[in-house]
Formats: C-alpha cells, sequence, structure tokens
C-alpha cells in the first residue's frame, strides 16, 4: 500500500512538473511566436515604406502630365530588397573584389522585376490590423484614381491628404536639417513643406519661410513665431521646421544645438504645445534629435517617433577623415589661429604638461590640440580641461570641432551604448532608419523623366560655351551681386549644367569610399552607419582598431555590467546592450533610397549667394514623393499600434 | 629632397627657354585643321572632357570602394586592367557622345590636330591661327603648365593641304613630303647629340649637345588625331603617335656633365618568363640583331615607331590598336598589276559588296619589310612537357629562338550588348585580341656549330643558313671555324607563298621543316591565347618590389640617393 501510494504521489508530482513545464514552454513557445511575428512586421515596414515610395513616384508622374513607364525613375530613386539589413550586408560581403561587391549590391538591391512588381500591385494589407487596413485601402483607392481627380497643386487638398490630415490629427512633424544647413536657404524636401504651408495659408503663393536680405544669417528668416502663427485654417496635422541659425551653429556642438532647438519648440505658437511629435532628421538633425529626447523628458513624453534620413547613428566617416583638416573647411581667422598657436609658449607648456604620446610624429600644434580636444570628448582627459583648451582656440575653431567630434564614429559608438537603454529613453519611442546610397555613375549618366530616356550628362566636369567666342558682355550691378556673378559664369561655362553639389561630395570623399565597406556610402555616412546600432550585426573590430575600441571601453559607462572586453570587440554589436535594458525603444529599418548625401533632400546645397535657384544646376530626386511616404508609413504605423 | 628640388628648378628654368632652337634646322609646331566654327570645337572639347572624366572617376569608384575597408578590404584590379577599363569606359562615353552628334549634325564634321616637326624654311607657308584674346589668354594660363609645349607656334593647316579621296583623307603631297624631311632631320638631329654625348665628341663634358637636348626634347615626335564626325560615310577617329627607337640608359665612361647616357635598343629580361608548348621566352630585345656599338647610332637613325589607335563609331564595342616597328620609308617602286582572270572578274558580280568604311588619315609611311626591324622576344625550343634536363629537351634547347614582331595588332573588345545602356550598366571593360592575321611576326631559328657534320645537317636537311664565324686562336691551340646558322621564318602565309610552287622545297617543307613549321604555329597560336594581363596579375606585387629595388638600386648605385619623402 505504501508503495502504491509512493508511486501515485510520484506520478502525482511528475504530472504536475509536466503541465507546469508544458504550460511554461507553451508560454515560451508563445513567446518566441510573436517575438518572430513582430521580426516579419519590422521587416514589412520596408516593403510597405518602398512600395508607398514606388507608388508614390507613379502616382506623382501621371498627375503631371506624364503618363509613361514609371520603372526608370523608380529604378533610379529607389534600392529595395525585402531581406533585411545583416543578411544583405553578409551576401555583399561574400564578394572579393571591389567590382564583384559592386556588381552585387546591384544586383541585390535594383532588380527590376522587384520594382515592377511593387509598382504594379496594390499594398497588402492581411498583416495589419483593422485600422491600418483601412488605412491601406483610402491609399490604394488613391493610387487608382483617374489623374483628373487629383490635385496636383497641394497634395493635402486631395481626398488622401485629407485623410492623413485627419488620421494626425495630433502629430506635429518637426523635419531638422544637417551639419552646416544654417549656411543654406533651402529646407530639406521643400516642395512638401511648401505645400503644407500653402494649405494652411502661410506665405502666400509661395509657402516658404521668407528670406529677408540682406541682413546676416543669424536673423535672415521671419521669425517662426510669425510665421506660423496663422489661423487661416484650424490646424491638425502639421510640419515645421527651424531654418538658418534658429538652431544654432549647425556646425558646432549637439549640447548647443539642442538646447536652442528646445527653445525653438517651446516657442511655437500654442497650437501645437499638445500635439505628439514626430522627428524627421536628415543628417545630423537625427543625432540633435537624439541628445534633445536625452535631456528633456517632457519632450521625450510628446515624442513617438523619430525618422533618421541618412542620420550619421553610428557616426560620419567622411567628417572624421576630414578631422584634422577641418581648419580648411572653416574658412575663418584659421590661418591666424595658427600662427599664434605655433609660436604660443604657454600652449607648448600646457601640451608638455599633458605628457600624452601624441598619434601621428607631424602634428602641428593645431592638430595636437584638436586630439585633446578628442580625448575631453571620450572621456580620456578631465572636463576640467576644455575651458584651458578653449582659450587657444577661436570660438568658431572650437564650435566646429566639437561638433565634427561628435559626428565621429567611435563618439557616436560610446554615446549610443550609454544612451540608447530605458534608463535614458523612459518612454516608448520608435527609431525608424532610411539610408541613402550613392551611385557616382548617377552624377554621368541617368535617367531623365523629362525626356523619357536615359541622358549622357557628365554634371561634375563643367562645360564650356560653344559660342564662348562671340562677344563676351561681363555686367555687374551694385545690388545684385550673386546673380550677376552666374550670368557672368554662365557666358563661359553651362553652369546649369554643372552640379557644384556632385563635384564637391564627390571629390572629398574619394578617401570616405575606400575605407567603407563594399563602398556603400551616400558621400557622408556609410550605409551601415546609418542604421542604428541595434540594427547592426557588425562586432565592433569591423569598425575600429583595437585602441580605438579599448578607448571606447575604458570610458564607458553603463548602468549594468560592462561585458568583457572580449565580448565586448567580438560580440555583434546589437547584442551589446541586452534587450530587457532597453524595451522602450523599437528600431525599424525602412531600407534604402539611391542618391547622394545632398541630392535627395535639396535641389541645390551649394549656390551662388543670393542667386536665383533657376539659374543654377537642379538636382533631381522625386522629393515630394519621399517626405510623403515617410509621412504615410508612419500614419500606418500609427494606427497598427495603437 | 634638397637635391630633387633643385633638379626640379633647373628643369623647370631649361623648359621655359623657347623652343624654336636657333641651331636646328626643324622647329615643332602644333597645326591645326580648322573646323567649320568655334562652336564645333569647343563641343568636341566638351566631349572629350566629359568622355575621360567619366572613365576616371567612374573606375575609380569600381576600383576604390571599400579597398581599404578595416575588417575586410576587398582587392581591386591591377593599374593595366584599370588603364583598359579606364579606356573602355572612355570609348563608351565617348561613343554615346558622338553617335547622338552624328544624328544632330546636318553635314559632315572634320577635325585634325598635328604635332610634328617641320623645316623652318617652311614654318611661314602655313597661316598662324587668328589672334582671339581668349585664345591668347588660355595659352598664357597653360604655359604655367606647360611652359615649353605651349611656346611651340601654332599653325592652320588650309583645305588645300587635306585630300579627300575614295573614301580615304590624306595630306597633300606636297605636306607629306615637309612633314617627312622634317620628322628624318629631327631624329637626325636628336640621334647625333646623343651620339655625341655617348662618345663624349666634343671632350668637354657635352655641354652644348645636353643643351640642344633640352631645347628640342619632347618624345613622342608627332602626334596626329583625326576624327570624323559623318552620318553617311560613319564616324570615326585616329590617333597615332610616331616615337624615335627604344633606347635604354647606360652609365657614362666619359666625364660628361650627368652620369647617365641614352643607348639606342633596349635588352632586358621579361617579368615573366613566357612558355609555350614548344618553346620558351626569356627576355625582350630592340635594335640588337646585327647592331654593334660602332654602328647602332646609325641604325636608330632610320628607325621610327608608330602606335596607332582606330575607332569607328558604328562597331561600338571595338578599338584597333596596332604598334609598328620599321624604318622611314624607302621610295616606293609601284609594281604593275595583273588583270583579274576572267572566272574571277565573272564571279566578283556575285559578291555581297562589302560597306567601305572610311580611312582615317595616314601620316610617315613606315618599311616593315627588314625583319630585324622589330621588337624581340628571346628564348629557346622547349617541350614543357618533358623533364627539364631530358635529353630531349637539352639537345633543343641548343636552338635559340628570337621572335620579331614588326606589326602588333591588338584588338580591344567588349562583349557586345543589346544598348549602349546595358553596356553602361554593367561598367564593360576591353578584353585584348592577339589579331594574328592582322599582326606581322616572324622568327628566328639560331644555333651554333662547330662540326662539318653539323653544318651538313642544318644546312641541307633542316635547311638553316650557316655563315663562318672564325675564332681567335690561342696560342698554340688552333680551333676550327664556329658557324652561326640561322633560319627564318616569316608569316604562315610567305612561308606557304615561298614554298608553294618547288617541288623539292614542298618536299623539304614536310620533312622536318615541318616540325619548324608546326613549332611556329603552335608557338604563335599559345600567344595569342594568353592573356598575359591576368598572368601579370599574380606576379603583380612580385613585379612592383623587383622594380622597386631595381630603381633603388640603380640609384644607389649611380649616387643619386635623394633620400626619404616626409
Amino acid at each position: 500500500m505504501r508503495h502504491t501510494g509512493q508511486v501515485l504521489i510520484t506520478c502525482c508530482l511528475l504530472i504536475i512538473l509536466s503541465l507546469e513545464s508544458l504550460a511554461s514552454s507553451e508560454s515560451q513557445i508563445r513567446l518566441k511566436f510573436l517575438k518572430k511575428k513582430e521580426e516579419r512586421k519590422k521587416k514589412a515596414w520596408k516593403k510597405v515604406f518602398s512600395q508607398i515610395f514606388a507608388k508614390n513616384i507613379k502616382r506623382e508622374l501621371s498627375i503631371n502630365g506624364k503618363e509613361r513607364d514609371p520603372l526608370p525613375l523608380t529604378y533610379q530613386s529607389l534600392y529595395y530588397n525585402p531581406e533585411d539589413f545583416p543578411t544583405l550586408f553578409s551576401k555583399i560581403g561574400e564578394s572579393e573584389s571591389t567590382i564583384q561587391a559592386f556588381e552585387s549590391r546591384e544586383r541585390l538591391l535594383s532588380k527590376p522585376k522587384r520594382f515592377r512588381y511593387l509598382l504594379r500591385h496594390s499594398i497588402p494589407s492581411f498583416k495589419f490590423n483593422r485600422g491600418a487596413r483601412n488605412l491601406i485601402k483610402s491609399y490604394n483607392r488613391y493610387y487608382k484614381r483617374d489623374s483628373n481627380q487629383i490635385n496636383p497643386q497641394n497634395f493635402f487638398e486631395n481626398p488622401l491628404g485629407q485623410r492623413l490630415m485627419h488620421e494626425l490629427k495630433d502629430t506635429l512633424f518637426i523635419v531638422l536639417s544637417g551639419f552646416g544647413s544654417h549656411l543654406i536657404d533651402e529646407a530639406p524636401f521643400q516642395s512638401v513643406l511648401q505645400e503644407i504651408n500653402r494649405y494652411y495659408g502661410r506665405n502666400l503663393p509661395n509657402g516658404s519661410r521668407p528670406i529677408y536680405y540682406p541682413l546676416p544669417a543669424e536673423n535672415r528668416f521671419q521669425p517662426h513665431e510669425l510665421f506660423y502663427n496663422v489661423d487661416q485654417k484650424q490646424i491638425k496635422m502639421d510640419i515645421v521646421y527651424p531654418m538658418g541659425s534658429e538652431w544654432g551653429d549647425t556646425l558646432g556642438p549637439h549640447a548647443m544645438n539642442a538646447e536652442k532647438l528646445n527653445k525653438w519648440i517651446s516657442s511655437l505658437p500654442e497650437i501645437y504645445k499638445e500635439k505628439e511629435i514626430v522627428f524627421i532628421g536628415y543628417s545630423k538633425g537625427l543625432t540633435v534629435a537624439l541628445e534633445l529626447l536625452k535631456k528633456d523628458l517632457d519632450l521625450q513624453k510628446r515624442t513617438r517617433a523619430v525618422f533618421s534620413l541618412s542620420g550619421p547613428q553610428q557616426g560620419s566617416l567622411s567628417l572624421q577623415l576630414i578631422l584634422k583638416d577641418l581648419m580648411k573647411v572653416t574658412g575663418t581667422s584659421s590661418n591666424e589661429d595658427l600662427y599664434k598657436l605655433l609660436t604660443d609658449q604657454n600652449l607648448k607648456t600646457f601640451l608638455a604638461d599633458l605628457k600624452i604620446n601624441y598619434e601621428s610624429k607631424n602634428q602641428n600644434e593645431y592638430h595636437k590640440l584638436l586630439e585633446v580636444l578628442y580625448k575631453i570628448e571620450m572621456g580620456h582627459l578631465p572636463e576640467t580641461l576644455l575651458d584651458k583648451v578653449s582659450s587657444f582656440l577661436s570660438e568658431d575653431s572650437l564650435s566646429i570641432f566639437k561638433g565634427a567630434i561628435e559626428q565621429s564614429p567611435t563618439y557616436r559608438a560610446k554615446w549610443n551604448l550609454e544612451n540608447l537603454n530605458d534608463s535614458v529613453f523612459k518612454f516608448p519611442l520608435t527609431i525608424f532608419s532610411t539610408s541613402f546610397i550613392t551611385n557616382v555613375k548617377d552624377f554621368f549618366h541617368k535617367f531623365d523623366s523629362s525626356s523619357n530616356t536615359y541622358k549622357f550628362n557628365n554634371e561634375i566636369v563643367p562645360k564650356i560655351r560653344p559660342d564662348l567666342f562671340k562677344k563676351v558682355n561681363i555686367e555687374w550691378s551694385s545690388y545684385d551681386f550673386g546673380n550677376d556673378l552666374v550670368k557672368n559664369i554662365n557666358q563661359f561655362v553651362d553652369w546649369k549644367r554643372f552640379s557644384m553639389d556632385s563635384f564637391l561630395l564627390h571629390l572629398t570623399s574619394l578617401a570616405a569610399f575606400e575605407r567603407s565597406p563594399y563602398g556603400m556610402m551616400d558621400t557622408q555616412v556609410t550605409w551601415p552607419d546609418s542604421k542604428s546600432f541595434f540594427l547592426d550585426p557588425r562586432p565592433l573590430k569591423a569598425q575600429f582598431t583595437e585602441n580605438e575600441i579599448s578607448r571606447i571601453y575604458d570610458k564607458l559607462n553603463l548602468n549594468w555590467d560592462k561585458p568583457h572586453f572580449d565580448e565586448f570587440n567580438n560580440a555583434p554589436r546589437n547584442k551589446l546592450i541586452p534587450e530587457e535594458f532597453r524595451k522602450n525603444l523599437k528600431f525599424i529599418d525602412l531600407g534604402e533610397v539611391r542618391g547622394s548625401h545632398w541630392s535627395i533632400p535639396f535641389t541645390q546645397a551649394i549656390r551662388i549667394p543670393n542667386s536665383h535657384p533657376m539659374l543654377s544646376f537642379k538636382n533631381q530626386f522625386p522629393r515630394k514623393e519621399f517626405l510623403l511616404s515617410i509621412i504615410q508609413t508612419y500614419a500606418l504605423y500609427k494606427k497598427e499600434n495603437n | 629632397m634638397k637635391t630633387l628640388k633643385l633638379t626640379c628648378l633647373i628643369s623647370l628654368i631649361l623648359f621655359s627657354f623657347s623652343s624654336k632652337g636657333k641651331f636646328r634646322k626643324t622647329s615643332d609646331a602644333h597645326f591645326f585643321k580648322a573646323p567649320s566654327s568655334a562652336k564645333d570645337a569647343i563641343n568636341l572639347l566638351n566631349k572629350l572632357t566629359s568622355s575621360m572624366s567619366y572613365g576616371i572617376w567612374t573606375n575609380q569608384i569600381l576600383n576604390g570602394s571599400g579597398n581599404k575597408y578595416l575588417s575586410s578590404p576587398l582587392s581591386s584590379e591591377i593599374e593595366s586592367q584599370q588603364f583598359l577599363r579606364i579606356f573602355s569606359l572612355f570609348d563608351l562615353a565617348l561613343t554615346t557622345e558622338m553617335k547622338k552628334w552624328e544624328a544632330e549634325s546636318k553635314e559632315p564634321k572634320h577635325f585634325l590636330y598635328l604635332f610634328a616637326p617641320m623645316e623652318k624654311r617652311y614654318m611661314d607657308d602655313f597661316q598662324s591661327l587668328p589672334d582671339h584674346p581668349l585664345i591668347s589668354k588660355t595659352k598664357k594660363a597653360s604655359e604655367v603648365f606647360f611652359p615649353r609645349f605651349m611656346k611651340w607656334p601654332f599653325k592652320r593647316i588650309s583645305s588645300g593641304d587635306i585630300v579627300h579621296k575614295d573614301q580615304k583623307t590624306t595630306f597633300s603631297l606636297d605636306f607629306q613630303n615637309k612633314l617627312n624631311q622634317g620628322l628624318e632631320k629631327r631624329l637626325e638631329f636628336f640621334w647625333k647629340h646623343v651620339e655625341n654625348l655617348y662618345f663624349n665628341k666634343d671632350g668637354k663634358k657635352n655641354l652644348q649637345d645636353l643643351y640642344s637636348l633640352y631645347q628640342s626634347l619632347f618624345i613622342p615626335f608627332a602626334i596626329l588625331c583625326e576624327m570624323q564626325v559623318d552620318k553617311e560615310k560613319g564616324s570615326s577617329y585616329k590617333l597615332s603617335l610616331f616615337l624615335p627607337s627604344l633606347f635604354s640608359f647606360e652609365k657614362s665612361n666619359n666625364p660628361t656633365l650627368l652620369p647617365l647616357v641614352l643607348k639606342p635598343g633596349i635588352e632586358m629580361n621579361l617579368p615573366i618568363n613566357v612558355e609555350t608548348p614548344m618553346a620558351k621566352f626569356l627576355s625582350v630585345n630592340y635594335l640588337k640583331e646585327g647592331v654593334n656599338n660602332q654602328n647602332m647610332f646609325q641604325h636608330a637613325r632610320k628607325k621610327l615607331i608608330k602606335i596607332e589607335l582606330t575607332k569607328y563609331f558604328n562597331k561600338q564595342d571595338e578599338i584597333l590598336m596596332s604598334i609598328k616597328f620599321g624604318s622611314l620609308w624607302k621610295k616606293q617602286v609601284i609594281k604593275a598589276q595583273k588583270p583579274p582572270s576572267k572566272v574571277k572578274k565573272f564571279f566578283s558580280r556575285f559578291k555581297r559588296k562589302k560597306v567601305k568604311l572610311h580611312e582615317p588619315i595616314g601620316l610617315y609611311p613606315i618599311d616593315m619589310e627588314t625583319m630585324t626591324d622589330g621588337i624581340g622576344l628571346d628564348g629557346f625550343v622547349n617541350f614543357p612537357f618533358l623533364k627539364e634536363k631530358s635529353k630531349v629537351n637539352k639537345y633543343f634547347n641548343q636552338y635559340k629562338m628570337r621572335v620579331f614582331i614588326n606589326r602588333l595588332n591588338i584588338n580591344l573588345k567588349r562583349p557586345k550588348q543589346k544598348s549602349l545602356e546595358d553596356s553602361f550598366k554593367k561598367n564593360l571593360t576591353f578584353t585584348t585580341l592577339f589579331d594574328k592575321k592582322n599582326s606581322l611576326i616572324s622568327f628566328r631559328l639560331n644555333k651554333e656549330a662547330e662540326k662539318k657534320s653539323q653544318v651538313f645537317f642544318l644546312e641541307k636537311i633542316l635547311g638553316f643558313t650557316c655563315i663562318p664565324k672564325p675564332i681567335a686562336t690561342q696560342r698554340f691551340y688552333f680551333k676550327n671555324s664556329k658557324f652561326e646558322c640561322y633560319q627564318d621564318l616569316s608569316t604562315i602565309k610567305d612561308f606557304k607563298a615561298t614554298y608553294s610552287n618547288d617541288i623539292l622545297k614542298r618536299t623539304k617543307r614536310f620533312g622536318v621543316k615541318g616540325l619548324s613549321l608546326l613549332n611556329f604555329r603552335h608557338t604563335l597560336n599559345d600567344l595569342s591565347n594568353r592573356d598575359i594581363v591576368e598572368e601579370l596579375k599574380d606576379k603583380s606585387p612580385e613585379l612592383i618590389q623587383d622594380v622597386l629595388k631595381t630603381v633603388k638600386e640603380s640609384y644607389d648605385g649611380f649616387n643619386l640617393t635623394i633620400g626619404t619623402f616626409p
């Protein structure tokens, strides 16, 4: 009896245990299933965004009376493959030579068959919830509409525009431009911004932020408090953007930019105070947005998403390479600075006292100071030295160097590790990444939508005017120097067919292309560096030397146990911070578009000051379609995650 | 570093002097055939710069993307492959531009540029270019970079000096004669001073000869570039470069100003041994056959090398390259042509008429009949499938082989695509195809013989020609004369022509001579099918090391060490 009893008890225990384990394995299975579903959904956003972009291109072509095959323009503006970034990166990495890598990437990302699929088929809705499905249906209806039923002048007057206005009525998009943008009079993706401004009756008929010439840069634009304080229509969804120096010297340090941006946002009209915020950060705009959110909890609470458009989330390789020659870029009194530094005995004493081994033997005092500044930023030297260093440099030089150092890959790696976690970001936030990839051949040979043919136009070599030997008439007026200069140059060279942007970008990025993974970059930011830290499977040693990694490791300030150095060096970086410490953050990859760092957002980044845009080369890219795709994707995402 | 800077400064000063050269009879000049309008000339310039930059920059991206990536740097092509790729991309871009221009042009256009020596007494026969302020300003600006090149006179070629006839463009006879004479005198002048320097004829450190050469030295001696844009006849271009005999540097045995002197001809080991199924080649030479220290300058004065690139834009994926080694022209005896047979005449009616392509302009006719004018590859008969030390190989290795190339025709070809767009997308490069049929290649087999029986065998059986080569006696030891035996084999066509009509010779042809022919055929086939560039690729790092080592050793040897750059 006793034995029977023991057996029975044992059996019961076994049954209970197995039930429990079944339950726990079931919950584990369920968790795994949900996780996989989540991963699949994340991948799906890339397809959704790419398809919306392709369809927008097709829609715009049809509206503008160009009932032509949208495939060539789509092919030239988009790179698409349904696989995720780690898979694609690995596939391209199988190449042995530079040419194989180029061919491999074009084959993987530029297959006409895939683009035709995206253009031809409706956006599938079965993976989404009911709300999102309804919204997708409205997108599909819009794309099928007759072009006569679409308002070509203003997207927001159209049914889909209205629908988006309604769906996102509590959303404020803030578009932030990049490094050096305070020197450019054009906002990124300006055409959409103009349309929404016109919709709300701001600065009609043009719709852009009024510029007051010839006032200095700081005060050049009409104050935003005035510009956005127009109440012709009820403000629903809106897109706002700082211009000029409204968020400070964009070459300068992030802390300063973030502070000024915060003030800018706070001083927007009352109607915007309660709206949810979505940052659309192009280039440095992204890193400034993250810096701002890190510091301001109230803003964090309001912010739902950040879109990174070629943001240097993991640094800018180009900027790192020109860091040491930055004094030439600034064009300020740098030569004077240098002369003073070379003869400054106090500086020599200061540097000698620091007793550091400088990296290169032939560095002059300027370079040494820069290295000291870099070490302070990375935490290897005490911050108290900053004042002393500042005393040797002009304000401009110091500001620019700090700004540039903060864009370097080593700095960003440290920043990402220390800040992309729940102790800093206390509220849910989704970071979307869109990468730009340049096919440099596009500078010479591209599809021209106006003539519907491929054209060979070398836009980086100026063309001499054939009628040069006719009478040349050089004229100057006292009030219109910019336009006069362009007109005079135009008599010698076909200025409209020469792209200063492409010329400068390419010339200054040759070294960066050589050092970028498989040559994939947009002339400023490499492909993997434009992805969030946690979307990148590369170990740190794939990008940094051991010395650089130990510099990051030594001064890393984490809220959890630092991994061993070996693990830190060799493990995939997206595993370096355990997921349980970053539950508030979601990272979604929206894929890649084709163009250069400047040609995608701007018609002209570099233009002779005060000259009319029509007199210079215009970069071609479907900008309106691109920004609208971002907004449409966000609307869907919001619906899906409500 | 200081020495280098001083050398550069002195060279710059010397190169800045006027190069009209009062002491020589010729002057170099730039000749232009004026296009119908300046607009056309500027359009052409734009297309050329556009295409060139496309080639260079696209290659930079293709070969300069990720090649220095920290964790896994990618390999890029070696220099020769990159050069071919740049050229192919340039050609692709230029073809696109020219086809477009051809379609837009209502009338044919003809451009011609010639840089050539001309006797001074004829200079005034040619009009100078019009003096537009823009031209003179551009010239002045260019003088900063090319001081001497821009100081040579700029002349116009009148329409009377160019003749278009029967799908062919030529210079007028008068102009041709002036150019030919100019080149002859130029070569004479150049080699005379080089010879003086070599032998230190003036005994005063050759200052005058050095000065003369600095005043006149520019190689190539002539450049001819012609471009036709013609919808009906087809557009084309031809670029020709004219060079003197190849030369090498040698340490001077005389107390001259410079430690080095020029010596005509070259003789050096090949960077890689070229092995074929029946022969092995180890070195290359030029102007060494039948040439010694006494007569080498005499020979060099007459030698000319032509490099020609011809492109027909209708054949969009092909460029013809030809390198010719020969001598200055000699007066040709016009052979009387036999009338075609009646049978041939009858059947010629049914032959498909080939569209005759327009023949681009030529200059300085070159005589390539003398085999030894060509560049030579030196080697010996060898059978790689046998052991190196086998008796058969040991015997056959005694037969030295020298291949002479008088005309090397190479076709640069891209794989054909459906359209130019496809070629652009794929960034196709050229492959080099050796045109065996149109090249002029000869073989000379050499063997030494001592015994009469060997001489008999070589002469009567193998068809060699043996020449006695007496050797000096040494005290009481007398040796028989040595015989230098050789046999020349030209191209298959010539060989067959020589032996086809003679029964005895035909018999011999099928005998042991057939072995020689077989060797020739195999070697030629093998050489034409090899991708030397690929073979060089494997050896490239070693080659570069070798070259650097050789350069360093020569500097050290001549005490020209310039120190390390910072």
